[in-house]
């Protein structure tokens, strides 16, 4: 199942065309089960663009298409759309219910829609919402509940008891739980120290492996570095740049885009502009660059 | 007491609801003007450690000194005057109105006559950036000069100590530049500001005077950065990084470059590596 | 959203009523609404020998009572308060004054009822009155005056100018040891943080529908268990906040208790003076009329335009 957004606009008030948090005609496609990033500086649109796709807003004007679900607020269009569909794609499309459960989105601080008496039946939350029976969801919140890391014994404790990290993670849990097949992730790592991080993207990374789409909107560039295979960069509304993250920090001025190198591709830039005398292009990890480094020291390459 | 000493912390412990022992033991001093990192995993005791320190909390066992004044009961609006604390959630100490009112809220508790009050507030209002945000009301602004206004707040008290209790990790990155920019301009205009930042930001920590490393409440590392990251295995049990330069240092290190210890910087590096 | 929107009707001219002291505003609104409800005639009686003594009671009242409604509108008309959003303001009103107007109509009156005028009789002995539905008009009126004040208030004065107002009016209290700082504390505290706990009920809502929480749709019973995961996150929240909240402010040196100066003076112009004798002398006319038609029982509109009573 992927994704396309075409010529997708929002504006959260129609009468001011100077809102800060429109989007202004963003187009891009998705693809079955790729790991992207979706980043770009604070009021680019990132938040409003993801909640497009499970139909939490609806487009003011073009449309985004999940599968065969089409999010539109603009009924001309939508009419337009469907008129050559089938009965069943039209049918689907009615209500649209089923799409929150296709594409699981989980905001940032994902800790506090905590609200049931147990961890489990919080987690069985979603599930059942969307059709499954006690038993079923049980089953499958227990598993998703061990996959994350929670210990048995917490199972029936409140969740209010819990560490912040553990609460973020029953939260991402709870949408886990519900098995969508594109998982949106809204700042995962939000506030979270290395370790935390590191299990949190591991967590996501586990999911993906099992064969579904990820889609997370950060300002973390490491996150983008170390996990993303794609990633689309967001201003004022539309994408002004689709990727990949290596290609992404290998340029010159990333200020262009409102966002930070990551170190390792600022050492290489400094690198460069320093004139060292070697091919740094295609070095994409730590390791082969220290190696690179070496090599020249000894050989006594000259470095202008 | 030591007049240099800022803070002296000796053998303080907290419980936790009578049994559970959240810092152990802990002793450390910080001087007049240093700026000192503490870092730790989540849940090793920083947060209230700082709390202890601020004197927001009695602690079960041990003495706090904070420039020479004993931290009990009686001296407690005397440390109020001379320690602040800016905490994480930019909302959630945001008291005011409006920045205006916000700015203010300090010197009213401390009955500053109201003509000095709004010299001041209009002062420090500018001091961080803010002063054409003053009506503003906090859901207008975002996170980042929502901490700027409490910095504000804690520099028109004139208070010479600053704790910040990972005051950027809820901030986009423009926001942690920012503030970071800030508190290196504070401490450039007064030095005897004396600064203790948690973090988890081991760039910034690798940049401070002095990092002290807290584990399950106790102080397992005291000392400058380039010391206390030297055994990066032994951080990376307790949960933490090492700052991106030292991690290519010690790299560059094994395979038998040496890189001199004061060059911190990715800038400073490559100028080194390409001579 | 601004704390400006809380009654959702600031406006930002810049009328003497916009420019008036809150303290004063909030008076005179009160004043005002008091010259509403006083009587100012008699209504029909049985004397000692058992005569009916009728009066022109209705026609009376509402007359002075249009006198306090011209003064009301005009003070409307000088903070150019909407007059759609006045009448939108009524939306829910309409219904409650038919079914209180069918109420006070149809519903037997008890008592003497010699001294009511009788609207139709059905003749088998069940009657309805004219009194019913001018009671219910004399209802009516009021309710609308007492809006339109209450909007002058509203759209002329941000939120946080009314609490100073409040807070100054409680003052009084703090000689009874009544801790009126501490209120106004928590009631501007209260305001600062509605839009932001507002921003977050919208955040939980929309984590939750994502979880395929329906809060338009279902019965009662689905909808109270969809505003249960609204709710608990959101005071689970409130309360992290408020303590965060209060430790921030101890670190900052608050004390409740102790002397503390503000930063916020709220101040009285001259022309703050003319609008508050103004106020006394319409205030001192209307209670004048009350009393001395209650005391000599007169009806005005006899005394001045010759109306009789009899019907």
């Amino acid at each position: 199942m992927q994704i396309k957004c075409n010529n997708v606009k929002y504006l959260y008030n129609p009468k001011d065309i100077t809102d800060k948090n429109a989007l202004n005609g963003v187009s891009l496609t998705i693809k079955q089960e790729e790991f992207v990033a979706i980043v770009g500086k604070t009021g680019s649109g990132k938040s409003t663009l993801v909640q497009t796709f499970n139909g939490l807003l609806e487009p003011t004007d073009g449309y985004t298409q999940v599968g065969d679900f089409i999010v539109t607020g603009n009924i001309k269009l939508k009419k337009s759309l469907l008129k050559t569909k089938s009965k069943e794609f039209i049918k689907l499309n009615k209500k649209q219910s089923k799409l929150k459960k296709v594409v699981g989105l989980v905001f940032q601080f994902p800790e506090y829609q905590l609200f049931n008496e147990t961890i489990l039946k919080d987690v069985m939350f979603g599930p059942k919402n969307f059709g499954l029976t006690n038993e079923e969801a049980e089953k499958i919140s227990r598993k998703t509940l061990k996959e994350v890391g929670i210990p048995e014994d917490y199972f029936d404790k409140s969740p209010f008891e819990l560490s912040g990290g553990e609460k973020r993670r029953v939260g991402i849990a709870g949408i886990i739980a519900s098995q969508p097949d594109i998982l949106v992730l809204d700042e995962p790592t939000a506030g979270l120290d290395t370790n935390g991080k590191k299990e949190i993207l591991d967590m996501i990374e586990q999911y993906h492996k099992e064969g579904h789409t990820i889609i997370v909107v950060t300002h973390d560039m490491d996150l983008v570095m170390e996990r993303a295979s794609k990633v689309f960069v967001l201003n004022d509304g539309v994408v002004i740049h689709e990727t990949t993250p290596d290609k992404l920090f290998n340029e010159n001025d990333l200020s262009l885009y409102s966002l930070e190198q990551p170190a390792f591709y600022k050492f290489k830039k400094e690198l460069k502009e320093q004139g060292f005398a070697g091919d740094i292009a295609n070095i994409k990890d730590v390791d082969s660059l220290i190696n690179l480094i070496v090599k020249s020291k000894i050989h006594g390459v000259k470095h202008e | 007491m030591d007049s240099l000493k800022a803070i002296e912390v000796k053998n303080l412990c907290f419980n936790y609801e009578k049994d559970v022992p959240i810092i152990k033991n802990v002793s450390f001093s910080v001087n007049k003007g240093e700026y000192v990192s503490l870092i730790g995993h989540n849940g090793s005791g920083k947060s209230t450690l700082a709390k202890l320190i601020a004197y927001l909390d009695e602690a079960t066992s041990g003495e706090i000194y904070i420039d020479g004044l004993k931290a009990e009961d009686k001296n407690a609006s005397a440390i109020r005057e001379r320690i602040g604390i800016v905490f994480q959630n930019p909302d959630n100490q945001f008291i005011g109105s409006t920045v205006e009112d916000d700015i203010a809220f300090g010197l009213e508790n401390r009955n500053i006559e109201r003509s000095q009050m709004v010299k001041l507030v209009k002062e420090y209002a500018s001091e961080v950036g803010m002063e054409d945000y003053m009506n503003k009301e906090p859901q207008e602004l975002s996170g980042g000069q929502k901490q700027r206004v409490a910095i504000a707040g804690i520099l028109s008290l004139g208070l010479n100590i600053v704790i910040l209790d990972e005051a950027t990790s809820m901030l986009d990155p423009e926001g942690v530049e920012d503030i970071n920019n800030l508190i290196m301009d504070m401490k450039a205009e007064n030095h005897d500001l004396t600064i203790i930042s948690i973090t988890h930001d081991m760039e910034e920590a690798y940049l401070s005077d002095r990092v002290i490393v807290l584990n399950k409440g106790e102080i397992v590392e005291d000392g400058t950065p380039t010391d206390v990251f030297a055994d990066e295995k032994k951080l990376h049990d307790i949960g933490l990084g090492i700052p991106f330069v030292l991690n290519v240092k010690n790299k560059l290190n094994e395979k038998g470059i040496k890189v001199p210890d004061d060059i911190k910087t990715i800038k400073g590096l490559s100028e080194f590596l390409c001579k | 959203m601004n704390s400006n929107n809380l009654f959702g009707n600031l406006t930002h001219y810049n009328t003497f009523v916009h420019r008036m002291d809150a303290r004063l505003k909030l008076f005179i609104m009160i004043v005002l609404m008091v010259a509403c409800f006083l009587p100012y005639g008699i209504s029909n009686y049985i004397d000692n020998s058992g005569n009916v003594i009728s009066s022109s009671y209705y026609s009376n009242q509402f007359m002075v009572l249009g006198l306090v409604a011209v003064v009301i509108l005009t003070l409307m008309a000088f903070a150019k308060v909407n007059i759609l959003s006045f009448i939108k303001s009524m939306g829910a009103m309409w219904f409650m004054m038919i079914f209180l107007l069918v109420i006070m109509v149809f519903i037997p009156k008890t008592g003497d009822t010699r001294i009511y005028y009788v609207m139709h009789d059905f003749g088998n002995g069940y009657v309805i009155f004219w009194d019913g539905l001018l009671q219910c008009a004399q209802i009516f009126l009021r309710l609308i005056l007492m809006i339109g004040l209450t909007m002058v208030l509203t759209t002329t004065t941000p939120p946080m100018q009314i609490t100073y107002a409040f807070e100054w009016y409680l003052t009084p209290l703090r000689l009874f040891h009544f801790p009126t700082q501490v209120v106004s504390m928590i009631l501007s505290l209260a305001l600062r943080m509605i839009p932001t706990i507002l921003d977050e009920s919208q955040r939980i809502m929309k984590a939750q529908r994502s979880r395929g929480v329906d809060f338009e749709r279902g019965f009662v019973s689905s909808k109270i268990k969809s505003i249960v995961t609204l709710i608990v996150p959101l005071l689970v929240s409130c309360f992290a906040r408020s303590e965060q909240l209060s430790l921030a402010m101890y670190a900052r040196g608050y004390d409740p208790y102790a002397k503390r100066s503000k930063y916020r003076v709220l101040k009285f112009h001259f022309l703050d003076l003319l609008s508050l004798i103004g106020c006394l002398l319409i205030i001192a006319l209307f209670i004048t009329l009350c009393v001395l038609s209650q005391v000599y029982k007169i009806n005005y509109i006899e005394q001045w335009f010759g109306i009789s009573g009899a019907r």
